[in-house]
């Protein structure tokens, strides 16, 4: 059970870690206070929307529960990934490598559907009013990520298809895996405060401040 | 070379426990569905509170168990939490500053002053159907809505004891949110004006289970005029 960096190249770190994984773990909590400014900036402007559509009329809130299925799947698949690393089980590793990756590539397919509905469809562009601009470079900012975790997934899967991911190199999937999960994690963040609490929002209208149409509660 | 490495590799979680997890993350996101799906069967701020302790359950399982951060160095989850509590306080400095630390989505002055309709603003280009039960609204109709909302928030003193998100907040009695669908009507057979014409007539005809009789007055109806009555019954027929 030598780890690989015992094993082969052990460094002395002043903080026992390596160095690899430690940098990792900084870059996630400072990428956590990216993702709680952009999360802040949503909530602070929850509700100010003055024209439509408002997120009642437009978020399915269903089909977004899909997806958020399909990111947990996609996490448990990641965690096979790196057990199967670990075990030098070689078959393993580029079947869940593969899994991960094209369940990551699933969750972005959700996204762009819900963009192209949202935008082309429902009328709701990034400058349309303040539930597009924050939703948009929230959810954007979300799916970039995630667009970056297939590609190093994919990128991971090609070295493990030469036959280049071990136990010597578990922490190349490690880490891919680190990521892989806090982009799942920022999710399950977005998809509470957005989805399932901010789901119901709607504008001045609905509200009966205004003298209009008052929409239908749920997007059918 | 340190024990820490040693320890990391022994102790990673096994099959089973990972399946464990995955299924409890499964598990916590049917509740969350359920609570809000078809409508919200929580409101106000119990609903933010449970949704936001559940996620935040499953936050912790995942990085704790997917990132492995409870069989890992103890730095480590420190960094993490770091950041992640850093992120909190900005989010909170933020919310406070802007004075959004609200329950309910209510659109400020500004909002509420600079407000454009959201179905005529769609309804020229063609670009989307009209929303269902929003669609060939009359002025008038209007007119009687808001009409309706000025009782239910003034002479009627309705909003005193009903809770509408995003219109009232009171507490005593049953919330009306969505009294004007089907669901609401505790009668069979019922319509949902008549249901409602009959709890303003005659509250105790039906009372709602959970909630004691004789706390709604039964002579509300007369203290308003036939208009207003009849604009009250159609803001709340139009609570959908």
């Amino acid at each position: 059970m030598a780890h690989a960096e015992t094993a082969h190249h052990a460094e002395a770190t002043t903080t026992g870690l390596n160095h690899r994984k430690l940098l990792m773990w900084i870059f996630l909590g400072s990428d956590c206070m990216l993702f709680g400014a952009l999360i802040a900036t949503y909530m602070v402007y929850r509700g100010q929307s003055i024209v439509g559509p408002y997120p009642v009329d437009i978020l399915n809130i269903p089909v977004t529960t899909i997806s958020t299925f399909v990111l947990l799947c996609s996490s448990f698949a990641m965690v096979q990934a790196l057990a199967a690393t670990n075990r030098n089980n070689q078959r393993g590793i580029k079947i869940w490598l593969l899994a991960t990756a094209l369940l990551g590539f699933t969750f972005l397919g959700f996204q762009v559907y819900e963009f192209y509905t949202f935008s082309v469809v429902e009328g709701l562009f990034i400058g349309t009013n303040l539930f597009g601009s924050t939703f948009f470079t929230l959810t954007g900012f979300h799916g970039a990520h995630v667009t970056l975790g297939v590609v190093w997934l994919v990128s991971l899967f090609i070295v493990a298809f030469k036959g280049r991911l071990g136990p010597s190199t578990a922490l190349d999937v490690e880490l891919a895996g680190l990521y892989w999960h806090f982009v799942d994690i920022v999710w399950i963040v977005i998809f509470t405060l957005v989805y399932l609490i901010g789901g119901y929002d709607a504008g001045p209208v609905a509200a009966g401040v205004l003298t209009g149409p008052i929409p239908s509660v749920l997007p059918v | 070379m340190t024990t820490g490495h040693a320890q990391e590799q022994v102790r990673h979680p096994t099959f089973m426990q990972y399946v464990v997890v995955a299924l409890i993350l499964f598990l916590i996101t049917i509740v969350e569905f359920y609570i809000i799906f078809p409508h919200q069967r929580i409101t106000g701020l119990p609903l933010v509170v449970i949704l936001v302790g559940l996620s935040a359950i499953k936050f912790a399982i995942v990085i704790f168990f997917y990132m492995h951060l409870k069989f890992d160095a103890r730095l480590l989850t420190w960094i993490f939490l770091g950041g992640l509590a850093l992120a909190f306080a900005v989010g909170l400095a933020l919310l406070s500053l802007f004075g959004a630390l609200r329950t309910e989505a209510q659109p400020r002055g500004f909002a509420r002053e600079h407000r454009v309709p959201y179905v005529s603003d769609h309804g020229e280009d063609g670009a989307m159907e009209p929303k269902p039960g929003s669609g060939s609204m009359t002025g008038g109709d209007a007119e009687k809505l808001a009409q309706g909302k000025a009782v239910f928030t003034g002479k009627g003193t309705c909003f005193a004891c009903h809770k509408i998100q995003g219109v009232s907040a009171g507490a005593v009695g049953p919330e009306l949110t969505h009294i004007g669908t089907e669901r609401a009507v505790h009668k069979a057979g019922m319509s949902s004006e008549a249901y409602i014409r009959e709890s303003i007539e005659d509250p105790g005809a039906f009372v709602h289970p959970g909630f004691p009789p004789g706390v709604m007055p039964a002579n509300l109806k007369t203290t308003l005029t036939a208009d207003e009555f009849e604009a009250l019954v159609a803001f709340l027929v139009a609570q959908k």
